[in-house]
């Protein structure tokens, strides 16, 4: 079982989500809760060599490196909270 | 055919009597539209119903028909709803949330317009579990779905409405997406044969991400048959998903319908009892259903084989660990920037992307980010992703071993049967551990099989799920249909229920 504890005012800034005093206090406990059953892999001790053996040849599906058409910029714009008609609007960055 | 019978006949009978003339495709399209409106209020089902734009294309059929040249797809005029965690363009596409409540994609998944092409309608989107984490469809932003069998029930999830319209005679089929179980749970609450298919079988452009290397979209029908026409006609190469797999597709629908039709289908095949999912975690009905479908391969000549997966026991663990930090990184793109909800009165631009996203996102999904952030995170990347990814190889080297001594692996596909919508469930973790037998065939990449064989005490459907290996859908499809000629589902599902 793992001891490891969320610090979950950091986790949340990482994940850019904004919580309640009330959120983050049931969470932190849920979290918690969670982590020590998952953690419990730590115990699996890795006697192959190579992770990535038994896997699966890696499909690919690479497209020619050729410009061609994209989304048209009112369809980009057709969903956006805010917009000048060319460009999506935010709150100044700096 | 009356309406009744009409809706209730399977997905395949439906597109022959529409190439037939027996019926117009505007009447089939308007018996569904109508046991719809009779049920949306009850079951939820349906997050948008397309009625407008279906019985347009329904029209068009029909005049095709009536010039001669029709019809135009092995599915054509038969009506099928997509899960609104999958792209539709012009159509409300969800995920069951409020972050993307408004938002109409501009492009369709390629899942859907192989339908279209093969001349299937549209009729709408079903609610789902928000982002597709969930395994009731009660954390969907839009409303809880309710079985249609018992309304205090949920159907399962996180594709809930999808199972829940087939089952209701809403629609003829339905796409879901399956990631941990999504397809196939639900489908074995609801009655239903669900597939998930090898990864990369089916193209996951258009499908909104949830954890990319699990992600599938498959098909969720009444019959082994109409299940395997759906993945065939949605199957293959593309090259939006470059994880799309480089493999022809096999006719799935003759194989099964040759399958149905040969008494000797199933003899000689090995069919793996795996020992780690057959134990006392499971429902008392459930190991007695699952336990007389071994028996009834046996019967018809399969050779049971006792398999052992021995990291099961990580299976959780590892499929939620990978699941969240991969949905961590999937769901960063919801910021209320460019699409989606955005938050008013915002300081600056840090303050508007995580307010944004907290107004915005379920409890659930916050959940799961802030774990997968957490397993991604500097000084715990090792001991948590890391080991899991590591744990992911050895679990698909089990299914290596086993699948070396028999042909497909034969499990329950839930240790329960459908849940009460009124009992509270404040243990998130008691929740995930339910999904322990389908996990295992995400975290594989494998492809996976529900299908209804028998009944439990309350009148619920119990649901057997047939494991193949790489790209093993004809092993599957074929042992189902086999199975569903000799032992037909006597559920609500074929009775009919109105």
């Amino acid at each position: 079982m793992s001891t490891a504890h969320i610090d979950i005012h950091h986790v949340a800034r990482l994940a850019r989500i904004a919580l309640t005093e009330d959120e983050a206090a049931q969470m932190s406990v849920e979290l918690d809760r969670m982590l020590k059953y998952f953690g419990s892999i730590q115990d699996v001790a890795l006697a192959i060599e190579d992770p990535a053996a038994g896997r699966e040849p890696t499909p690919t599906a690479l497209r020619p490196d050729v410009a061609g058409p994209t989304l048209d910029r009112a369809e980009a714009l057709a969903g956006a909270p805010a917009h000048d008609g060319s460009a999506f609007t935010v709150p100044r960055v700096v | 055919m009356s309406h009744t019978e009409l809706i209730r006949s399977p997905l395949v009978a439906q597109a022959a009597a529409v190439a037939n003339r027996e019926v117009s495709a505007r009447a089939l399209l308007e018996a569904h539209l109508t046991q719809i409106d009779a049920r949306q209020p009850a079951v939820n089902a349906f997050r948008a119903v397309a009625a407008d734009s279906a019985r347009h294309a329904a029209d068009h059929a029909d005049a095709l028909l009536a010039a001669g040249q029709g019809p135009r797809g092995r599915l054509f005029g038969v009506p099928v709803a997509i899960k609104d965690q999958i792209c539709t363009r012009g159509l409300v596409t969800s995920a069951g949330s409020k972050m993307l409540e408004n938002w109409r994609p501009p492009y369709d998944a390629t899942a859907v317009s192989r339908l279209v092409a093969e001349g299937a309608i549209i009729i709408g989107k079903t609610n789902q579990d928000e982002f597709a984490m969930g395994s009731t469809s009660a954390t969907c932003a839009f409303g809880a779905v309710h079985h249609p069998w018992d309304l205090d029930r949920a159907p399962g999830g996180s594709s809930g409405g999808s199972a829940a319209a087939v089952a209701d005679f809403q629609a003829a089929g339905a796409l879901g997406t399956d990631t941990g179980g999504s397809i196939r749970q639900p489908a074995s609450h609801c009655g239903l044969v669900g597939i998930k298919p090898t990864w990369g079988r089916v193209s996951r452009h258009g499908a909104i991400a949830y954890a990319s290397s699990l992600d599938q979209i498959g098909p969720l029908a009444r019959t082994v048959a109409d299940a395997a026409l759906m993945l065939e006609v949605i199957a293959g190469r593309d090259m939006n998903d470059m994880g799309s797999l480089d493999a022809p597709v096999p006719a799935y629908s003759a194989l099964a319908a040759a399958a149905a039709a040969d008494p000797d289908a199933l003899k000689g095949l090995r069919v793996g009892v795996p020992t780690e999912l057959m134990g006392e975690g499971n429902a008392p009905a459930v190991k007695a259903a699952i336990e007389a479908a071994h028996a009834r391969f046996e019967a018809l000549g399969a050779i049971l084989v006792p398999v052992s997966l021995p990291h099961t026991s990580f299976a959780i663990q590892t499929y939620y660990l990978i699941a969240m930090a991969e949905a961590s990184s999937n769901l960063a793109r919801y910021d209320g920037l460019r699409y989606g909800h955005r938050a008013e009165g915002a300081r600056d631009l840090e303050d508007l992307i995580a307010r944004s996203r907290s107004e915005g996102l379920g409890p659930e999904v916050k959940r799961r980010i802030l774990l997968g952030t957490f397993a991604l995170s500097a000084g715990y990347y090792d001991a948590f992703y890391g080991k899991a990814q590591a744990v992911r190889a050895l679990i698909r080297r089990d299914f290596e071993a086993a699948y070396a001594t028999c042909d497909i692996i034969a499990s329950p596909t839930s240790p329960v049967t459908a849940p009460r919508l009124d009992v509270r469930q404040d243990d998130p973790l008691a929740i995930y551990l339910m999904d322990i037998d389908t996990v295992m065939s995400n975290l594989a990449g494998h492809p996976s099989l529900s299908m209804p064989v028998a009944l439990d005490d309350d009148g619920l459907p119990i649901g057997l799920q047939l494991m193949g290996p790489h790209l093993g859908e004809e092993t599957i499809i074929r042992a189902a249909a086999a199975y569903e000629a000799r032992h037909p589902f006597a559920g609500r599902a074929l009775e009919g229920r109105a």
